[in-house]
């Protein structure tokens, strides 16, 4: 048995560090919604906050209140999405995929209001 | 809105000043978001650098102002990435808090992952022994690697790392 070579006593490190930072990308990104499982969702907004690092609302589907994550501010914005768009009442289309880790959380993929559909990733 | 789940040290966090400012400043958190992605370079960058340096390359860079200069760099970047990292996970603090490790699989099956990792990965299933040092007392047998490689070559143990002369005088200084 010799000892590990440098190579690898470089490596298990560097695997490690990047373990480590994968939560903070598994949360917000897209490997945590099923993207074979896409599904509509469309209803008045019952919340809506609109602040980094997403915008969120919430909409009511299927009996359950759904927490829906959109895009960052600045994103919506250039896409002309500005906060007064996105506030409780207004009615929304959203197409998206449900988190495999929470419950009625859907992250989505395009959100309609008032006629206008609009990319979100 | 924004729904509070969590553990509670991290939705105070969250509804922290700090965390308010970092939701609703157009400015302070793609400008944290920039920053930190730099300073991990930062970090990160010259760690490989002197990696590469300890295992021979560039050999024309003196060894010790090398590494000191790599090192100086990354302990700057980590400083800014700590500095621009806890605003920004103070955005979020809650849901990034609970963020399982594990992918939600695992949680979904009640931690069954989880619970085989209890077991040590180097424990020998047939003696229950672990992978690198044998349970036998006696000189030379099995032994760990120091003896192993000490009985092959005779040599005192401070003459054992497999390193060349230059990576050897390197280590000193990390360690």
């Amino acid at each position: 048995m010799r000892l590990p070579s440098l190579r690898v006593s470089i490596a298990i490190p560097a695997a490690v560090a990047v373990g480590a930072a994968a939560p903070a990308l598994a949360h917000h990104g897209w490997s945590s919604y099923d993207a074979s499982k896409a599904m509509v969702i469309e209803g008045p907004i019952l919340a809506a906050s609109y602040g980094f690092p997403h915008a969120e609302i919430e909409v009511e589907h299927a009996g359950r209140r759904w927490e829906i994550v959109l895009a960052p501010p600045s994103r919506m914005q250039a896409r002309g999405l500005p906060e007064g768009a996105i506030v409780a009442g207004a009615v929304v289309r959203v197409e998206g995929y449900p988190s495999t880790v929470h419950e009625a959380e859907l992250r989505a993929e395009t959100i309609t209001v008032a006629g206008k559909t609009i990319p979100l990733r | 809105m924004h729904v509070e789940h969590g553990p509670a040290w991290a939705v105070a966090l969250e509804q922290s000043g700090l965390g308010e400012a970092m939701r609703t400043s157009a400015l302070l958190y793609p400008l944290a978001n920039v920053l930190h992605v730099l300073a991990v370079c930062a970090v990160v960058g010259p760690i490989v650098l002197a990696d590469l340096r300890l295992l021979g390359f560039g050999r024309r860079f003196a060894l010790r102002p090398t590494v000191a200069l790599l090192t100086a760099i990354a302990a700057g970047g980590l400083v800014v990435a700590l500095a621009t990292g806890i605003p920004l996970f103070a955005a979020d603090a809650g849901p990034l808090a609970e963020n399982p490790r594990d992918g939600g699989e695992a949680r979904a099956a009640g931690g069954r992952r989880r619970q085989r990792r209890a077991v040590p990965h180097s424990l020998d299933a047939g003696t229950g022994r672990l992978g690198h040092r044998s349970a036998d007392p006696r000189p030379g047998a099995g032994g760990s690697v120091g003896r192993r490689l000490d009985r092959r070559s005779g040599r005192r143990p401070s003459d054992r790392l497999p390193l060349t002369p230059r990576a050897r005088g390197a280590h000193t200084i990390w360690m």
